[in-house]
């Protein structure tokens, strides 16, 4: 049979030329992809995903849905991992991790209290994307639908025994429960607060940590005084790159944390650095879940020529309607001696940040109690507050623990909880009776008015007999 | 109000229904049929909601609702009443 290769491609040297010619595309292309891409393809999904449920409590409803994500990685590093389903509606976060070259499994929990929300029923389609930490290099793409159906009868809200709900909803962990919600900025040591449910828009504050200012106490006076105190190091937080960390293994525990880079007063040059962690736990949550008490810790990785280091911060009502007090009041007991309250047109107490002037200080770890010293202005609607801690002795490491919360008392009533008219069957009866009424009227008034009618055309006739 | 005026809507289209119907058969004008069955969905509507709100609650009347829901209740009871008097106003004979 004639070969339809011209001469020179057939035979046993053709198949291999044929080979090479679709073996060779298959190899550049990835490569011109990534040359122009001018990226360096640094990780990628693996196809080994597993799904499973989550039922911590043993209740037969599932609080998450867990992914264990196979990444492959070509260079070791710092990743993260993001996933969504059904148009954001329902979203995860892992890391960031430092993952070793070649395959891993990460973790995707995906909360139970959002699946139940907004699944309808089958399998669930889920966008993945893990991204190196360096952004130069490219993050990988993929999907992963899960090989079950689910229902969202299956699922639950995460508890943590106190009836608290923890979701990640993209830039921001939201911890809600009976009375407050938190919602945690993953990008910014930055905390808002309000009551829970759908009526906390007016009572919208945030608590702000802007900086932090090695100082040099030159009146003595333990405090941190803007203009007479000598700032020798400082550290905008709004530069620190700051990473969060999950832990829902037992209840929640979250912490942002990052590495402040103390500079010297007046230079762009770091010469310190410290790291700043906050953290927050569900055993740390306060009695009925009005307030979440956290913790602030500062390492310093060297020594600083400083007397005392200062936390700036300030708590800021963002509603627009509550101002800011201070002093104890409303209904919540509270031991911490420092509380700004947030209060309502109507003065009522709303929002509560409050904190105790003992910390607990030392080199390796802060396990000596010491006094922190405050310094606060109130002016309307924003406060300006500001956390100053010894630094003698040694200290490189100091813990200090407020408390957020909102005041149970004054809770308001949940504004989209709308209410329906009662239905008075008595009533519609009554209706029903005035209808039969009005036709029973008219059908009287009718044939009272025909036969009197018929009355006078009788009359009229016998006048004509007449 | 609501539960008066559903009441109302439902003898009014009752009755107009069943006048309808009376004067169909008498007349066989299918003008007159067109007409009764337009009051026999009014008949309906008053049937499904005394179903709905008294016995199974399917319909709840949300309290941002009420005076709009009133209103038009109201409307179609006027509508009624309307052509309920205009049935029994008499033909001035000139």
């Amino acid at each position: 049979m004639p070969s339809h290769y011209p001469r020179y491609l057939d035979g046993p040297s053709s198949r291999a030329i044929s080979v090479i010619a679709v073996a060779l595309p298959l190899f550049i292309l990835p490569m011109f992809l990534l040359v122009v891409s001018g990226a360096p393809m640094v990780v990628s999904l693996g196809s080994s995903t597993t799904e499973r449920l989550e039922d911590n409590d043993g209740d037969g409803l599932a609080e998450f849905l867990v992914l264990d994500v196979d990444i492959e990685v070509f260079e070791p590093g710092a990743y993260g991992l993001h996933g969504s389903a059904l148009d954001g509606a329902v979203t995860a976060n892992a890391g960031p991790l430092d993952l070793p070259m070649g395959s891993s499994k990460v973790e995707l929990r995906f909360s139970g209290s959002a699946l139940s929300r907004s699944i309808t029923g089958g399998p669930i389609s889920f966008d993945l994307e893990v991204f190196p930490r360096d952004p130069s290099s490219n993050s990988a793409k993929g999907t992963y639908r899960t090989m079950e159906d689910y229902m969202p009868e299956q699922f639950e809200a995460p508890s943590s025994g106190t009836g608290v709900e923890v979701r990640i909803l993209g830039m921001e962990v939201l911890i809600e429960s009976k009375v407050l919600r938190l919602s945690i900025n993953t990008t910014l040591p930055q905390i808002t607060f309000t009551y829970s449910g759908g009526s906390g828009d007016s009572t919208r504050s945030t608590i702000r940590y802007l900086e932090v200012v090695a100082y040099e106490d030159k009146n003595g006076n333990a405090v941190f005084d803007q203009g007479t105190d000598l700032k020798k190091y400082e550290a905008p937080l709004n530069t620190v790159d700051w990473s969060l960390r999950t832990d829902f293994s037992q209840g929640y525990e979250i912490s942002l944390h990052g590495v402040v880079p103390l500079r010297l007063s007046g230079s762009a040059t770091a010469v310190a650095w410290a790291k700043m962690t906050f953290t927050y736990r569900s055993r740390s949550l306060l009695l009925e879940g009005w307030g979440q008490k956290f913790d602030i810790d500062l390492e310093l990785w060297q020594p600083l020529d400083a007397d005392r280091i200062a936390v700036v911060h300030e708590l800021r009502d963002l509603s627009g309607e509550q101002t800011i007090e201070k002093g104890k009041g409303g209904s919540v007991q509270t031991d911490d001696p420092n509380v700004l309250r947030l209060i309502s047109p109507r003065g009522l107490t709303t929002g509560i940040y409050s904190w105790s002037d003992e910390i607990s200080v030392g080199e390796a770890s802060p396990q000596t109690p010491s006094r922190a010293n405050t310094t606060f202005t109130v002016d309307g609607h924003v406060a300006s507050i500001i956390f100053s801690y010894p630094l003698s002795g040694g200290t490189l490491s100091i813990h200090h623990d407020p408390v957020i919360g909102m005041d149970p008392a004054n809770m308001p009533k949940e504004r989209n909880q709308m209410g329906f008219l009662s239905n008075k069957p008595l009533a519609m009866i009554i209706g029903s009776a005035i209808g039969v009424l009005i036709v029973a009227g008219t059908v009287v008034f009718r044939s009272w008015s025909e036969r009197r009618e018929q009355r006078a055309l009788i009359d009229r006739e016998r006048k004509g007999g007449d | 109000m609501k539960d008066l005026l559903v009441g109302l809507l439902l003898v009014l289209s009752l009755v107009l229904s069943g006048i309808g119907f009376l004067s169909y058969r008498r007349s066989g004008s299918p003008r007159l049929l067109m007409v009764s069955f337009a009051f026999l969905l009014f008949l309906i509507k008053g049937l499904y909601l005394a179903v709905g709100l008294y016995l199974t609650h399917w319909v709840k009347v949300p309290r941002g609702f009420a005076l709009a829901f009133d209103i038009m209740l109201l409307v179609d009871v006027a509508v009624l009443m309307t052509l309920y008097l205009a049935l029994f106003r008499k033909q001035r004979v000139r």
